[in-house]
């Protein structure tokens, strides 16, 4: 169970990572939820997005969310 | 459970005295903040704490932290915990937060969970914008050394291998 949901997270991370070019234009500066391979949601903050999926039933805790910055952040760490 | 695992899990009991199996735990190659680093996916228990977090393998980093774009994804009131050190990621004051004890799940590669307690921190943001909303979770040196885990680059990818 906890291994399939890892994969699945893992999984919409990447796909998130492919399409980040796309969701630059799509999405600029927005937060984004994706779930199952799929964009499910956007907001332009995070709280907002949350109460949105919170609304859907899903469990926040396993969505992956992020931010679309409109230009790419560079950081040596 | 694959069949090699319980069977390996079966030999370890068995004959731990000679026959220890090494854990091996895939790395996956992830852009954060710009370039490409190993990253890990794993998942956090803790006292009123469960969440799906990635992080960035990090052996420049002491702790392990969770951003807090990913604790924003769970209902623990982190802010009002006390801050133990202030640190710096690039220009971005971090102010490091204790969660305590929580057990950490990652997979195999054979697809079987893998479990380690571990102390965590949560890594708030001084700052607003969005620099501080992009900040990555850390799989830290802390978290290597405790269980004696070393990672391994291959060409076939990295991954974390424990031997002993």
């Amino acid at each position: 169970m906890i291994v399939n949901e890892l994969t699945m997270f893992e999984n919409d991370f990447l796909y998130f990572q492919q399409e980040l070019k796309n969701l630059r234009k799509q999405y600029p500066n927005r937060f984004i939820a994706v779930h199952n391979g799929k964009i499910i949601g956007s907001e332009p903050s995070f709280d907002e997005l949350k109460k949105e999926l919170e609304k859907k039933e899903l469990d926040v805790s396993k969505v992956v969310i992020e931010f679309v910055p409109e230009e790419e952040t560079f950081m040596v760490l | 459970m694959s069949v090699k695992w319980l069977l390996s899990l079966y030999l370890k009991k068995k004959h731990s005295w000679f026959y220890e199996m090494p854990i091996k735990i895939p790395l996956f190659k992830g852009k954060s903040l710009g370039f490409e680093r190993d990253m890990v996916t794993f998942s956090v228990r803790g006292k009123n704490l469960f969440l799906l977090s990635r992080g960035i393998v990090d052996t420049g980093c002491p702790f392990t932290i969770l951003s807090e774009s990913s604790l924003k994804r769970t209902r623990i009131n982190y802010y009002n915990k006390e801050t133990k050190y202030v640190v710096f990621i690039g220009t971005i004051p971090l102010q490091l937060k204790e969660l305590g004890e929580c057990e950490l799940t990652f997979k195999d590669e054979h697809g079987n969970p893998i479990k380690f307690k571990q102390n965590i921190h949560a890594g708030i943001p001084n700052i607003k914008g969005y620099l501080a909303e992009g900040l990555p979770s850390f799989i830290g040196k802390d978290f290597l050394n405790n269980h004696t885990l070393n990672i391994h680059n291959k060409k076939e990818g990295s991954f974390i291998l424990k031997e002993d």
